[in-house]
């Protein structure tokens, strides 16, 4: 398990306020040479609307045939298909050859019909899980839809909300979209609330690779529910640019990082915001991170110094700094881009992503990535200046988020080399 | 107090925690060291009730730089008034909060949870409701911003108890101990 915790500039303005960005780069511990591993329950939550027939549902049937056939009898898992009407074809059950055999039949039953309940869906699942919750093991309903939330409880923040009251409780959500009439945003803010992830899967032919990829994570966790705390003294103000949950307490950030599995590689990047105060005098924050298995627990502590003007308009720059937080900007851009363009405000999407060009190129200087990063951004203004097909919308959105999560284009997480 | 001799893997296992995070500890001088190192190491009581403390505010989401400043120059008892807080947990179990959702729970029309984490005995929904009409037409006190509060009961003699909505302000918490405590006063001079 490694920290490394950096801040772009030490020197911050003795007569205005300033803003520092900070990156922390963790890496979750390797998985145990045993092969133990917590165990998991899982339930799998499926949209069968109308939408979803024929290969869709089949393939995520077989999607969740081949999942339940990687767990063991330790684990427990689910099975909840949803229209408008919601039935639990598999109540939550240990994963024994029996009752693997026993739940295959029942999912092959599952076929596609009506309106789309996901909200009530989505709870069943949960339900399933909080009541059969792996004691310090993996929790996680995997929601699967290719739909929008057309009945029952439909808002975004609503569904939301609860998905991080119930992460709070230890039941985490992960969401797969399919094709292209999903709701991204609100897919997307169930699982940053959620504590799990949100994976577009844009060819229905993909579906059993990424269930399949998501649940071989579930089994790979190595440090559970882990958290990024920040210490400073008062005044100091935090914020993230990175897809987590953050909650200011006082002195004290919390940023909610969820899982981690064996070995990936997390960069997350914060900006503190610092008052003014005496040239001269230092200010310190202590960046830590914990899981609650306590598999990972380390601190280090940042200092930066009150400076003139001059001084801090000519101190050096980490570069390796400025490209994460670049990056950052450049895919928070991106999304917003690709709202706007879907809303037709194509020339307020162009503004969007030329805004943070200029921004990144005032201080590029002559760093390659920078640069590219610059020259990126202004080909994808053009890009979202004009009408794109959903699928291209889609495509994008996902991209930008993996990169804000530290995920490779399949979703899948970085692991350390 | 009977004399103890704990070895590492003892405190581990008392404790649930992992002897490497009981090391860090250590090694963060949140813990004293025993003074030999290797399997020799001794620890003792005073020991494990500091770890004790230090766990139950790391499950609070304290950061370790200020646990360090909270438990600095407390005594055996003063880490065992920690231990005996209340935990910082959310107040209901994941699956509660999905059947009221759900619209399956007995107390889902009252719109807060009462959960007692004094009393053993689920206090009936019509009392609950009651209470909270009561309390919000008449005290300064209301539910906390996110609306999430919680019933206690407190037991004050055979037959008589109170409850108390939960959090409460500073002020409403002082004023709720000393009429517990004068309550206990009372009970003690009634007692036969």
């Amino acid at each position: 398990m490694s920290l490394t915790v950096r801040s772009d500039r030490l020197l911050i303005r003795a007569t205005d306020t300033s803003s520092r960005f900070v990156r922390i780069d963790v890496t979750a511990p390797p998985a145990p040479t045993d092969h133990r591993r917590p165990a998991a329950s899982l339930a799998f939550v499926i949209d069968r609307s109308g939408s979803m027939h024929g290969a869709k549902i089949e393939l995520a049937r077989q999607a969740v045939r081949e999942a339940i056939a990687r767990l063991s009898a330790a684990d427990r898992f689910a099975v909840v298909a949803y229209d408008d009407r919601i039935d639990v074809l598999v109540p939550s059950t240990a994963a024994t050859p029996d009752a693997r055999g026993a739940a295959i039949a029942a999912i092959d039953r599952l076929d596609a019909r009506g309106n789309t309940n996901l909200g009530e869906g989505w709870l069943r699942g949960c339900a399933q899980v909080a009541d059969n919750l792996a004691v310090e093991g993996v929790n996680r309903v995997l929601l699967l839809t290719d739909g929008l939330a057309n009945q029952g409880m439909t808002s975004s923040e609503e569904l939301a909300g609860h998905a991080a009251e119930l992460r709070r409780r230890g039941v985490a959500t992960t969401t797969f979209g399919v094709g292209e009439d999903f709701d991204e945003a609100l897919l997307r803010a169930m699982a940053d609330a959620g504590g799990g992830h949100f994976r577009f899967i844009a060819d229905a032919r993909q579906i059993v690779d990424h269930i399949s990829g998501e649940v071989g994570e579930l089994l790979e966790v190595t440090a559970r529910d882990a958290v990024v705390e920040v210490t400073g003294p008062e005044g100091i103000h935090v914020d993230t640019l990175s897809p987590y949950p953050l909650e200011a307490h006082g002195e004290r950030t919390v940023l909610r990082l969820g899982d981690l599995v064996s070995d990936q590689a997390v960069e997350i990047v914060l900006r503190l915001r610092f008052p003014y105060g005496q040239v001269g005098r230092e200010i310190g924050a202590l960046v830590s991170i914990r899981s609650a298995d306590g598999a990972v627990d380390a601190g280090q502590t940042l200092r930066w110094t009150y400076a003139d003007d001059r001084a801090n308009d000519h101190q050096p720059r980490d570069r390796e700094v400025d490209r994460v937080v670049a990056r950052a900007f450049a895919d928070r851009a991106k999304t917003d881009a690709i709202r706007l363009n879907r809303i037709g405000e194509f020339a307020q999407a162009r503004r969007a992503l030329l805004a943070v060009a200029a921004r990144v190129h005032a201080y590029a200087g002559n760093d390659h990535e920078l640069r590219e990063i610059v020259a990126d951004l202004r080909g994808e203004a053009e890009r979202w200046a004009v009408l794109q097909d959903e699928r291209s919308r889609k495509v994008a959105y996902s991209a930008t988020y993996n990169s804000l999560k530290s995920r490779n284009l399949d979703g899948q997480a970085l692991r350390r080399q | 107090m009977a004399p103890v001799d704990y070895s590492i893997a003892d405190v581990a296992a008392l404790t649930d925690t992992p002897v490497r995070t009981v090391r860090y500890y250590i090694a963060q001088g949140l813990l004293p060291s025993p003074g030999r190192t290797g399997p020799a190491a001794r620890y003792d009581d005073a020991f494990v009730t500091r770890l004790r403390a230090i766990r139950r505010l790391q499950e609070a989401h304290q950061p370790l730089s200020v646990i360090r400043v909270a438990l600095d120059g407390l005594d055996e008892d003063g880490l065992r008034d920690v231990l005996e807080r209340p935990e910082v947990t959310p107040p209901d179990s994941a699956g509660d909060y999905v059947r009221r959702l759900l619209g399956e729970s007995p107390h889902a029309a009252a719109g807060e949870q009462p959960t007692l984490y004094r009393a053993a005995a689920p206090m009936a929904a019509s009392a609950a409701a009651h209470l909270g009409d009561a309390d919000a037409s008449g005290s300064a006190v209301g539910p906390t911003a996110g609306g999430r509060s919680h019933w206690e009961r407190i037991v004050l003699a055979p037959g008589v108890e109170i409850h108390v909505r939960r959090p409460q302000s500073r002020w409403s918490s002082k004023q709720t101990e000393r009429l517990v405590e004068f309550a206990e006063q009372l009970s003690r001079r009634g007692a036969p």
